[in-house]
């Protein structure tokens, strides 16, 4: 006997602005079952999800949940049906523990809020499913995979059956991936229903029953898992016959380029991040830097370009010392850089495109003589770059707010791009792009090894690295842990590493 | 010259001035902290004192009932903070902008209000009944700690305000809301609470203690209103409550402290100090900002999410 | 499809970028309002609305005179406004302006009695370079505290005000006043040390010299290196520094700036109208600064504009008071009813209404 769908969505769509997010999106997830969601970056996955889960408001559309049609105009209506969400960004409260967060808001009579019959509740769940939680430790100082646990607990707790899980496994090693599809798994043979928003295609084929593909906020096809294959997943993902592949030209690897000789530096934490880290850069060459975040990529990336000040040994780029100079003395030196957060490290958002562009330019001729601001120069260079690097923006003095993800990216490299930098430190330069915008990224740096130039890599995409980098240095609790060709090392043995673990020589 | 300074009966008057300058500085400071926690700077605390000073005299003062006063001027602070609300939580303005605007709104209007009902400088400013001192049974005869059974009713109701926010904040569900919209709104918005509503309802409450904590000071200090008297005191209650690393019974201390401060200035002649009135009506000031440079770790408890206004989209 | 079947619904969404002429429009709008709010209180108080905002006009409009001295009430906030800008331009909000303002005439009553027989030039220089001496100091307390230790400029700057008051009464209740005077002011400087006035009125240079620093200020702010530095740091201090600007020199260099130039707005009150140090010299021209700076959309245009008009304000209303009886606080109405409401406006601005059509 076939169950009704648990989930039955018809015409869901969502625009922001000028931006039409979601389009007429019909969805069926049916009663205990894995159902993914997949598309590339932007495709609008997180945004359907978001609707369903109430936190934004359709434009127009129905739900139907267990076959009766509720209105959904607030997470609240979506938590009392019985949806639940872990969402990409976590939403807990970091100072307060588990136990708190995970009570404030429970519906009970009297007005305390009942911590100890929480946490018994609370180590009831976690029995069952076998996960280990330190109940009172403040979420700050918990892992992520440990928050992951807690936002998966909090979405029980509030009695949900259709638990939907927004690309859960970007931040988690490999292992705790493992860990995570076999608590999944349980939780279906007991009856819950899941809808797994990814854009890994290995997952993908590994653990859903059905998938629905998305693209450009629109529903395209939706299979049964069983049907298909990567390949005909990523055809559809991407929409026409786009070879994920990079053609790699082969550059020759020239002189030593950076050498970084046992540096240490202190993070935010006041933990020692970084850990006696040594490696050298060659003339021509795609250094890729891999690691779980907290481990050190970002103070690695933050000393390199001048922004945090180095505690101990040496860097050498082009034969001279550069240890602890700014920003500003590095440029010069030829060093680019390209922040993790385009928008928060990046660029000026609410100036126009022409004065992001000047950014770190505004030092040189022909922007400025050291005084007085050329602003005739400065509507050429801005018109320059949109045509080379072919942003979509009517004009230079558009609002830097108002471009894609992708156009910012290309603002940023055309900037970065613009003096015929020697060094380029790159970080998760991909991050939330589309595949075109990727491809452009991806060819504009390996391009600029003809040149001459390298490129430090440093990205959380194990893919990413493994397309462009010639070797990959691996980082854990700040050490270095691995050094390496890429072609002489597996993607699996890198998980290990970056997870801690040692591998079989 | 030592035995002047460690007279008791001299430290004694001290400290009974300390606690009654401070009243009404830990009540504010203390209700300043309640939008704290829940992610609001609100800076608009100096002018809402203004009005609840303005008001209490005036109803003490057409009324003849001190406790009407009282109550007339929380309740004119509450509508003062529907101010706030319209612009922090409706227009998502910058909280420290909408902090300095209504202070700004607050000064002119209250001293519109005051010139056209007391009317202009010539005729004399009423005096009203100060409310008396009670002293309690027993324990306001032990020397030296005594004082602090000895304070007015107004004083014994603050202190009573303060235990009331404090398990509000820190011991019910509600305080755990509010403490959760502080550091993380996303938390609370996903389970379905509206975090508008908790921002609303916490500045209507610190406005609300705001306006009585203004009132206090025609109520129980001077017997008059005169433009401007708050004198800063809802500014060293914000920075209370950074200086007590958000927690109420550091706010307290930091705000008996500054008591202390204005009392030396006023008992300045009693303890034999030569130093002249204007230099010490300055050290309240100029000792936060000395207090301000040795602060080592008091964003320890600070909300991750203040001062930055909650959008969904 | 019927138009009659078409339905919609109207969604409120905050703009990306808000249209400049938007945000003038929302300051005249503002004024509008306030000016109808004025009204409401002037009918309340009995007198006739338009004998009062006649008044209240051609005292402020209505004669050379009385545009001359609008001029000399629009001044010294021309200065308080302007040294809110170049703060605010680096993401640096200085409540400071009254204690700088104070700070900068102290410095200047120094000067001019100190050094009675200096040549006027010399004299003015003197002053003037002594209130950016104390005004700097000023600025630079409150940088260096947000810088080193965290602490929020606001709450630094307004504590400083109120020092810098107390030290002022101070002075002149007792080192600084003649062993004969009676009142708590100093002694009245010397002529030498006076600033000229213009046209045979009260308005003195200082009006000029705020002309000057606000063009001055505007160049650089849009024209230079160091202005963009300024404005980037302003909108993202973080990215500012991943590109090699140092904010702190920035920050340091910006609330310097701001609080030479209240100075400076100081130095001149004292030198150009009342010859004396006196408490009463400031009446909250630092907290007008910031509602013309609102105003003026922190745009050294909009300050110079704001500032006639509030100077205007000032100066009608005393008129305003000997014809029509109206209480002459009802210029501290207005202006605390100014501030509340282009506040609301600007905000509103930030948000479009949209029409959305909703299909099947």
């Amino acid at each position: 006997m076939k169950n009704q769908p648990i989930l039955t969505v018809s015409n869901y769509t969502k625009s922001f602005g000028d931006v039409i997010a979601n389009d007429s999106i019909c969805l069926e997830i049916e009663s205990g079952e894995i159902h993914c969601l997949l598309g590339e970056n932007g495709a609008g996955k997180t945004t359907f999800a978001e609707c369903v889960f109430g936190y934004y408001q359709t434009d127009c559309g129905k739900l139907l949940f267990n076959g009766s049609e509720i209105k959904i105009s607030s997470p609240s209506d979506a938590i009392s049906a019985g949806i639940g969400m872990v969402h990409q960004h976590f939403v807990l409260a970091r100072s307060m523990n588990a136990v708190e967060n995970i009570a404030v808001g429970i519906k009970r009579k009297g007005i305390s809020p009942g911590l100890s019959k929480i946490e018994n509740d609370v180590k009831e769940i976690c029995k069952l499913y076998d996960i280990e939680l330190p109940l009172s430790t403040p979420v700050k100082n918990l892992s992520v995979s440990d928050q992951q646990w807690i936002e998966i607990i909090k979405a029980l707790y509030l009695g949900a059956k259709l638990l939907i899980l927004d690309e859960p496994t970007a931040v988690l090693t490999p292992q705790e991936t493992e860990k995570l599809f076999g608590t999944i798994l349980e939780m279906k043979q007991k009856g819950f229903s899941f809808l797994l928003i990814t854009h890994k295609l290995k997952e993908v084929m590994s653990y859903s029953d059905r998938v629905t593909v998305l693209r450009k906020g629109r529903v395209i096809a939706t299979v049964n898992t069983d049907d298909v294959n990567e390949d005909y997943l990523a055809e559809m993902m991407v929409g026409n016959e786009i070879s994920l592949s990079t053609k790699r030209k082969k550059v020759a690897i020239g002189d030593c380029l950076l050498s970084v000789q046992d540096i240490s530096a202190i993070g935010e934490n006041t933990n020692l991040s970084l850990n006696d880290v040594s490696f050298d850069l060659y003339e021509g060459e795609i250094l890729g830097v891999a690691g779980v975040s907290g481990n050190g990529k970002k103070e690695l990336f933050d000393c390199l370009v001048g922004y945090q000040k180095i505690n101990g040994g040496k860097v050498i780029f082009d034969n001279e010392l550069i240890s602890n100079q700014n920003p500003y003395q590095l440029i010069t030196k030829g060093i680019a850089c390209v922040p993790p957060d385009r928008i928060h490290q990046g660029l000026l958002m609410n100036f126009p495109i022409k004065e992001s562009l000047m950014l770190g330019l505004h030092f040189f001729k022909p922007i400025s003589n050291g005084f007085r601001i050329n602003h005739s120069e400065v509507d050429k260079f801005a018109l320059d770059q949109i045509n080379k690097y072919q942003i979509v923006a009517s004009s230079p003095d558009q609002i830097t707010q108002t471009l894609s993800g992708g156009n910012l990216q290309k603002l940023i490299l055309s900037r970065e791009l613009s003096r015929s930098p020697k060094l380029i430190v790159a970080y998760s330069p991909t991050r939330g792009l589309d595949v075109a915008s990727t491809k452009f990224v991806h060819e504009k740096l390996l391009t600029i090894r003809e040149t001459g130039a390298s490129v430090l890599l440093i990205s959380e995409d194990l893919d990413e690295i493994y397309t462009l980098a010639d070797r990959l240095i691996i980082l854990y609790r700040g050490r270095i842990v691995g050094n390496s060709p890429i072609n002489k090392i597996a993607k699996s043995d890198v998980g290990l590493l970056m997870a801690g673990c040692s591998i079989a020589k | 010259m030592a035995e002047q300074y460690f007279n008791i009966a001299v430290l004694t008057g001290l400290l009974a001035i300390t606690i009654r300058l401070a009243a009404p500085i830990i009540l504010a400071a203390v209700a300043n902290l309640i939008p704290a926690l829940a992610g609001i700077v609100d800076m608009s605390t100096e002018g809402v004192m203004a009005i609840g000073a303005l008001t209490g005299f005036l109803i003490a003062h057409q009324t003849g009932s001190l406790w009407l006063g009282i109550l007339i001027s929380g309740f004119a602070g509450l509508i003062f903070s529907l101010l706030s609300s319209l612009l922090i939580v409706v227009l998502k303005m910058r909280h420290s902008v909408a902090g300095i605007g209504e202070n700004i709104f607050a000064a002119g209007i209250s001293f519109y209000i005051y010139r056209l009902i007391i009317g202009s400088s010539g005729g004399d400013i009423p005096h009203i009944e100060l409310f008396k001192r009670v002293n309690l049974p027993l324990l306001s005869d032990i020397p030296l700690v005594g004082v602090f059974f000895s304070q007015h009713l107004l004083t014994y109701l603050i202190l009573l305000f303060v235990v009331l926010i404090w398990v509000l904040l820190f011991k019910t569900k509600f305080g755990l809301i509010l403490r959760a919209t502080g550091e993380e709104p996303r938390s609370v918005d996903t389970k379905g609470i509206n975090v508008s509503l908790v921002h609303f309802s916490a500045l209507s409450v610190a406005g609300l203690f705001y306006g009585i904590a203004g009132s206090f000071l025609p109520l129980v200090s001077s017997g008059i209103y005169v433009p401007g008297m708050i004198a800063g005191r809802g500014w060293i209650a914000v920075t209370l409550v950074v200086f007590g690393s958000y927690r109420p019974f550091p706010i307290a201390i930091g705000a008996l402290f500054f008591g202390f401060l204005m009392a030396i200035q006023l008992q300045a002649q009693a303890i034999g100090m030569n130093i002249p009135h204007q230099l010490l009506l300055a050290l309240p000031f100029s000792a936060t900002i000395f207090a301000l440079l040795f602060r080592k770790d008091t964003n320890k408890n600070e909300p991750d999410h203040i001062g930055k206004p909650y959008f969904r989209e | 499809m019927l138009k009659s079947d078409r339905k919609y619904h109207y969604k409120i969404e905050r703009r990306s970028s808000v249209p400049f002429w938007h945000e003038i429009l929302a300051a005249i709008l503002a004024i509008a309002i306030t000016l109808l709010i004025g009204g409401a209180l002037i009918l309340q108080s009995g007198a006739s609305l338009s004998d009062a905002y006649s008044a209240l006009f051609v005292g402020a409009f209505g004669s050379k005179k009385a545009i001359l001295e609008t001029l000399v009430q629009a001044t010294p906030i021309l200065f308080t406004g302007l040294a809110m800008v170049i703060a605010y331009r680096a993401n640096y909000i200085n409540l400071g302006a009254e204690g700088q303002f104070l700070f900068g005439a102290i410095a200047a009553t120094w000067v001019g009695l100190s050094f009675p027989s200096l040549p006027k030039p010399i004299s003015i220089s003197l002053q003037i370079t002594a209130a950016i001496f104390a005004g700097a100091i000023w600025g630079l307390i409150p940088a260096l505290m947000r810088i080193k230790v965290g602490a929020s400029e606001i709450i630094v700057t307004v504590m400083l005000n109120f020092v810098v008051q107390y030290f002022l009464s101070y002075l002149v209740s007792n080192p600084w006043r003649p062993e004969n005077e009676f009142y708590n002011q100093t002694a009245k400087i010397a002529t030498s040390a006076t600033w000229p006035n213009l046209f045979d009125s009260r308005l003195h240079i200082g009006f000029i010299i705020g002309i000057f620093l606000s063009l001055t200020v505007l160049y650089l702010i849009w024209n230079t290196k160091i202005g963009f530095e300024l404005r980037s740091v302003g909108e993202n201090p973080t990215a500012s520094k991943y590109k090699g600007i140092s904010i702190n020199k920035i920050a340091i260099l910006s609330m310097m700036l701001s609080g030479a130039i209240a100075a400076i707005g100081g130095a001149g009150e004292i030198s150009g109208i009342h010859h004396r140090l006196k408490p009463t010299i400031s009446k909250g021209y630092g907290w007008t600064g910031i509602t013309i700076a609102l105003l003026g959309r922190t745009h050294p245009i909009g300050i110079i504009i704001s500032s006639i008009f509030f100077g205007g304000l000032i100066n009608g209303s005393s008129f305003m008071k000997i014809k029509t009886g109206v209480e002459s606080s009802l210029a501290d109405a207005f202006q605390g009813a100014a501030m509340i409401v282009v506040l609301i406006l600007l905000a509103v601005v930030q948000y479009r209404v949209r029409r959305i059509e909703v299909n099947g």
